[in-house]
């Protein structure tokens, strides 16, 4: 709650500027035939929010976040029916592509506003003095290295800041590179004995982890396509990654890690995005395109949360979310469902689990906001199914496969059958129910596990600090195990496992339970060349993103081969799946609108109690769909309170009753809040009832007396 | 008097005695002040600039004034940076040391102190040898006033001893959606907000007049309230409902605390009061931040506060143990014993431990984050008055209250200087009420007479502190032969400090670079080298397995301690060993092959 608006938004720029200054520069590409969409270049992201802002004046202005660590300028498209778009804005932040690695976010959050722009009509009416903000891509930095703006084509997570990742008093000295000079980093596969990798028996592109307990030995080491640029035995370790502007926000944020950045919101990116919300707390809820999905699994309930005598709020942060949040949650999990339904295949991904410092979850835990995202599209994990056993009708094995590929799920010979012939390695010919029920137990044990893990470590790290405090002998030793914590992570990142947020225990055991039958193919979904991606790719795009693998002299290993998957295959969304989603995702997006809070006075009533004096009640009700505050934002004061004032004209006098209520939150769908007064006053005296907040619109009532 | 060689540890205690018996003797001495500056006295804004400013002028060789910040409410934040020949560009390659004070506005001796060590270290450059070797060596950053606003305010505005701790951004303490509209009120318009007391029926009040002294008010026990016929009740400090909300004095100034706003343990203002919207939102602590990140070489912190006579080190809440392992906390117990003998009256503490929790703060951050022993003195301690419990003779009997003895010390020794006595004032809400109460400058500030002697000593700590830094000196160079025709190249770098070049939490955390000693020579070809070289055995050494000419020492040199590197070299002629440190500069070693 702060009081000025320093924030740039004075920034907002007329559209009619953009009409003038941009006429001439291309538009979205709006084919959806197309066989596949192009993920937008970073200056093609401006250009294309401003041909909306010139075909939509009335509704579209741009709203500039500011620069990047890499020069780059983050826009965001600002879509209000108020004639004053400064005005405080009530309503809805949509981002993506804060992962660099997920650049087709941009094509998501833009189709999306071709879609909701459609209908001007329409989306005026459901806007109101609502505002929608959507961010297309929150991390151009880490989206120029996909897209071949920076250095040969590589994955980057976050925003490039230089940095040393591996401690050595060197900077970002010792990067990935393109050794085989294809424009691409990719992987290298090196015969080790003391590799604990293994080429897939089943489709020798593949890799897939030893299973040791079964007596396998791994034969390859995985690297990242690199060289030992300082000679220190590691290969690719330093590299311009830079921060995760998705660990880079203040909740849990994880200190001492250099891909969470030097301190929360040390990032301008992620940092311009926090002043947005601080600087428009009518922002009620966030929409994060990205690696979670709050609709796919709803986020945990927060059953015990520490409680402090201080405002009866919290003394300790905490992952979950209040059970009242989640009532409104699993509504709009509901509505998604429902919208997205009514225009095709069900949306079904396995999300990654929420990290530390991410922007929805900041939202929520410091904002109050209601944090929503989603995840269009995950790379498949099962084996596609081919044409012919689809048709048998084996609804379990369509259903199976629509978990990890809408496309093939509902109208799966649309999308499928025309690659069917380059399905070479998809080994998905061998698969039978027996797998499929296999994999469904291996799904839920994976989930179970997670959860376990998670829960597990929460409890595991208040011990040992508790133990460090009792007993200053073991705080060493909580140390060392820190110590080894963080070097197991590098490990991890160097074996290219980063990004992969699932808990590698259960990534193996899944793994190694698959494996059992050694004549079925499996697809390691650890593995940055997992063969059920292989497979999809042959059978949907042609083999389109697969590196054969190369022999390459390297100067350090000697013979390896490099190849593998193209960056980016695992993370990025396909164009196309993204065009659409884009689309589809637009009816849940007037939805959000549709059901947000606003409140009224109803039942006002005014009593004469004679001799001039009068017995004055109203109620305030929220006739919106959605809570006026989340229980979290309420309960922490995060979320300002709605105020009610009565203010009498000249001569009358206030008896009894309070002179300011503050309502900290009512319910959805008529939650009320009742008031009584007692009132002097001379027969035809006004009284006013005002109701001012963020998260709704004023109102005002005149009474007469 | 006698000078005194810093550099071996064990002089100290008798450096220290010699400052205690030299004291008064110097006080009282004839030397004329180059700068002479009072010293039983605070300073508001403008004075602690015209200090600063006097000093970089008197001392342009050694001392400059620049400017961070603006704050809040737009005042330039004087730093004074401190050492040899301050202009020149290698300032970096010597270790510093960070000093502020008064991040809480009301605390403002903290501005003093920083001051006084300023003028203390500038005043007695080339007379005493141990505070001209600081200066030619070490590096001082000076930042007397983080808050220059809450300190302004404090001065210049109606307040407590308590009140103006907050910055001046206008913040909504009250959920209102209004900023800072309901703050205290001078009801009197004595410049200072003291208590208000209303006198009620007997037996319906809380409070009654003490029998022996009606300045004092008398809890009544609640079966007594009639017997006894309480008849005050109290009504708060001095103000007024100003937003007609039915509060009184719930919305005032800022309402936020800036030593909760840095990026350690950061947690949010629901959980930690005060906290901010994200760690250095505000233009105070982003300054310092931007100014401390960009100045690895500081090794050392010192933050002055009030009051209670502590000297405090972090960590700041329970689950922050980790971040003091057990070799710092032997270097924070080394510095902070020396202190408790420099500081009569104040106890080296833990803050989450022995104070409170404290999520964020400005120690926490150094300490924590950037690795660095930093210390908060609290600077103060009440008990001074009466030297209570320092071999004086006790005058008070076991029941007497801290305001009794308040009162005391107003009557016999202030002559009612520090009291506003009861008087009757109209109150827009309460009728007819009397307000009265202890100034400002009482409880958290010493009086006029003892605010010497507090910069005095605290400035002692920050300099031994300060001299604590590391400090590198080569021990040995050998060449020894080796089979084959290869020889050994050993080398020994000792630190002489309590500091080490890096702290163990820096080493464990992973905070900045590791310390790198390169041997390079035009001649020579490195085969092997290793740290943790036996002094005996030349075959033990911990050879690496990469780059065996450039080794990594990730727990740097240890605090009074050496570690010896060995090398296998092959050639001949001239090499350099080069010791490269972020906290305690370069040290180059030479030899022949």
């Amino acid at each position: 709650m702060l009081p000025r608006l320093d924030f740039g938004l004075g920034a907002l720029l007329p559209a009619t500027l953009f009409t003038l200054a941009l006429a001439a520069l291309p538009v979205v590409a709006q084919d959806d035939a197309a066989p596949d969409v192009p993920d937008l270049a970073n200056d093609e992201i401006l250009p294309a929010l401003a041909e909306l802002v010139r075909g939509h004046p009335g509704l579209a202005s741009l709203l500039p976040l500011g620069p990047t660590v890499g020069g780059h300028d983050v826009n965001a498209l600002l879509l209000t029916a108020r004639p004053q778009a400064r005005a405080p804005m009530r309503g809805w932040l949509v981002v993506g592509g804060l992962d660099g690695r997920r650049p087709s976010d941009a094509t998501v959050v833009l189709r999306l506003a071709e879609a909701l722009l459609e209908d001007e009509q329409a989306l005026a009416e459901v806007l109101g003095d609502g505002t929608l903000v959507l961010v297309p891509r929150a991390n151009p930095d880490g989206a120029a290295a996909l897209l071949g703006g920076n250095g040969p084509i590589h994955e980057q997570v976050g925003n490039g800041r230089p940095d040393d990742r591996d401690r050595d008093a060197r900077i970002d000295e010792d990067a990935p590179a393109d050794l085989d000079g294809d424009g691409l980093v990719t992987w290298m596969r090196v015969p080790d004995a003391a590799g604990e990798w293994v080429i897939d028996e089943h489709d020798p592109r593949a890799m897939r982890k030893a299973v040791r307990a079964e007596g396998e030995r791994g034969t390859h080491r995985l690297l990242v396509e690199s060289l030992d640029a300082d000679g220190d035995g590691e290969l690719g370790e330093d590299g311009r990654d830079g921060v995760h502007l998705d660990r880079n926000f203040p909740h849990l944020f994880e200190e001492q890690q250099a891909i969470s950045g030097a301190y929360p919101l040390s990032e301008p990116e992620s940092m311009n995005l926090a002043r947005l919300m601080l600087h428009a707390p009518g922002l009620i809820g966030v929409l994060v395109i990205g690696p979670q999905d709050s609709f796919a699994s709803l986020p945990k309930e927060e059953k015990n949360p520490r409680r402090s005598g201080f405002r009866n709020s919290f003394s300790a942060p905490f992952e979950g979310m209040l059970a009242d949040d989640l009532g409104p949650l699993k509504e709009l999990q509901r509505r998604f469902t429902e919208t997205f339904e009514d225009s095709g295949d069900k949306h079904e991904v396995k999300a990654e689990a929420l990290p530390g410092g991410s922007f929805v979850a900041w939202a929520y835990h410091q904002g109050g906001c209601w944090p929503l995202s989603v995840k269009p599209w995950a790379a498949p994990e099962k084996f596609p199914k081919k044409e012919k056993e689809n048709e048998k009708g084996d609804d379990a094995e369509a259903a199976e496969a629509g978990a990890t590929d809408p496309d093939v799920a509902g109208d799966e010979d649309d999308t499928s059958s025309a690659s069917d012939d380059h399905a070479e390695n998809a080994a998905a010919a061998a698969a039978s129910d027996d797998e499929d029920d296999q994999d469904d137990e291996d799904d839920e044990d994976d989930e179970d596990g997670e959860e376990g893990d998670e829960e597990g470590d929460e409890e595991g790290d208040d011990e040992g600090d508790d133990e460090g405090d009792d007993d200053e002998g073991d705080d060493d030793e909580g140390d060392d195990d820190e110590g080894d914590d963080d070097e197991g992570d590098d490990d991890e990142s160097d074996e290219g496992d980063e990004g992969d947020d699932d808990d590698a225990a259960a990534d193996d055991d899944a793994a190694e339970d698959e494996a059992k039958d050694e004549d079925k193919p499996t697809s390691d979904k650890a593995s940055p060349v997992p063969a059920a991606v292989l497979a999809w790719l042959d059978q949907e795009h042609e083999g389109a993103g697969i590196v054969p693998w190369a022999a390459f002299e390297h100067p350090d290993l000697g013979p390896v081969e490099i190849g593998g998957l193209a960056p980016g295959t695992l993370f990025n969304t396909p164009g196309s799946v993204a065009a659409e989603f884009g689309t589809r995702l637009a009816p849940f997006v007037l939805e959000l609108l549709a059901v947000m809070p606003a409140v009224t006075f109803e039942d006002v009533e005014v009593e004469d109690a004679g001799g001039g004096i009068f017995r004055v009640s109203a109620a305030l009700v929220n006739t919106g769909v959605l809570p006026t505050h989340t229980s979290f934002g309420a309960t922490t004061g995060l979320q300002r309170a709605i105020r009610v004032r009565l203010q009498l004209s000249d001569g009358a006098a206030l008896l009894n009753g309070p002179t300011q209520v503050l309502v900290d939150r009512l319910e959805g769908s008529g939650g009320r809040r009742e008031m009584r007064w007692v009132v002097s006053a001379t027969p035809g005296d006004r009284l006013t009832l005002s109701a001012d907040a963020d998260t709704v619109a004023d109102v005002e009532l005149d009474v007469e007396l | 008097m006698k000078t005194v060689d810093l550099t071996e540890r064990r002089r100290w205690p008798a450096l220290i005695a010699a400052l205690l018996l030299a004291l008064p003797v110097a006080a009282q001495s004839v030397r004329e002040p180059k700068l002479p500056i009072a010293w039983n006295r605070f300073y508001d804004y403008d004075g602690i600039v015209r200090l600063c400013t006097q000093l970089a002028t008197a001392h342009p060789e050694s001392c400059t004034l620049s400017y961070i910040g603006p704050s809040e409410e737009r005042r330039p934040m004087p730093l004074l940076t401190i050492s040899r020949d301050v202009r020149s560009a290698d300032l970096d390659s010597r270790s510093a040391m960070w000093v502020d004070g008064n991040v809480h506005g009301n605390e403002v001796q903290g501005g003093e102190a920083a001051v006084y060590l300023a003028w203390y270290l500038l005043e007695r450059d080339g007379e005493l040898e141990a505070i001209t070797e600081l200066i030619d060596e070490r590096v001082f950053y000076i930042l007397p006033m983080v808050n220059p606003d809450g300190r302004q305010w404090w001065f210049e505005g109606a307040n407590t001893p308590n009140s103006s701790r907050s910055g001046k951004r206008p913040t909504d303490n009250d959920g209102d959606g209004e900023f800072d509209e309901d703050g205290a009120d001078d009801l009197d318009g004595d410049g200072d907000i003291v208590n208000m007391r209303k006198r009620v029926e007997p037996g319906t009040g809380s409070y009654r007049l003490h029998p022996d002294d009606s300045r004092i008010l008398q809890r009544v026990p609640q079966d007594k309230l009639v017997e006894w016929g309480a008849d005050y009740v109290l009504l708060g400090q001095e103000g007024f409902d100003n937003d007609g909300d039915g509060r009184v004095n719930e919305d005032g100034p800022g309402g936020y605390d800036m030593n909760r706003n840095w990026p350690a343990g950061w947690m949010p203002r629901h959980i930690q009061f005060g906290a901010g919207d994200f760690p250095f939102s505000y233009p105070e602590t982003a300054a310092i931040g931007r100014f401390i990140a960009a100045k690895p070489h500081i090794a050392a912190v010192q933050s002055f506060h009030n009051a209670g006579g502590m000297i405090l080190r972090g960590p700041g809440a329970d689950t922050r143990t980790s971040y003091f392992p057990r070799a710092d906390r032997s270097t924070y117990d080394a510095i902070a014993a020396e202190g408790e003998r420099q500081l009569p009256f104040y106890r080296s503490m833990v803050i989450y431990d022995d104070l409170y929790t404290v999520h964020g703060g400005f120690v926490d951050w150094t300490a924590e984050t950037l690795g660095i022993i930093s210390f908060t003195n609290e600077l103060w301690n009440s008990s001074q008055l009466f030297s209570e419990g320092a071999g004086g003779v006790d005058v008070w009997d076991d029941d007497v209250t801290h305001t009794e003895k308040q009162h005391a010390f107003d009557d016999l020794v202030m002559f009612g200087d520090t009291w506003v006595p009861w008087h009757e004032v109209e109150h827009p809400d309460y009728g007819t009420v009397e307000v009265g109460g202890f100034r400002k400058m009482t409880g958290r500030t010493p009086p006029h007479f003892m605010i010497e002697e507090m910069l005095h000593r605290n400035a002692a700590f920050c300099l031994y502190h300060a001299s604590e830094m590391p400090k590198l000196e080569v021990v040995s160079v050998d060449v020894e032969p080796a089979a084959g025709g290869a020889r050994y190249v050993t080398v020994e770098i000792r630190n002489t400090r309590w500091i080490p070049t890096r702290t163990a939490v820096a080493a464990e955390k992973g905070i900045g670079p590791p310390d790198v000693a390169v041997l390079a020579g035009a001649g020579v070809t490195v085969v092997a080298g290793g740290a943790g070289a036996d002094r005996f055995d030349l075959r033990d050494f911990d050879a690496v397995e990469h780059e065996p000419a450039r080794l990594q020492l990730d727990r740097g040199i240890p605090g009074h301690g050496s570690e010896r590197l060995r090398w296998i070299v092959r050639g001949q002629g001239e090499f350099t060993v080069t010791l490269t440190t972020q906290k305690a500069g370069t040290i180059t070693a030479t030899g022949t092959l």
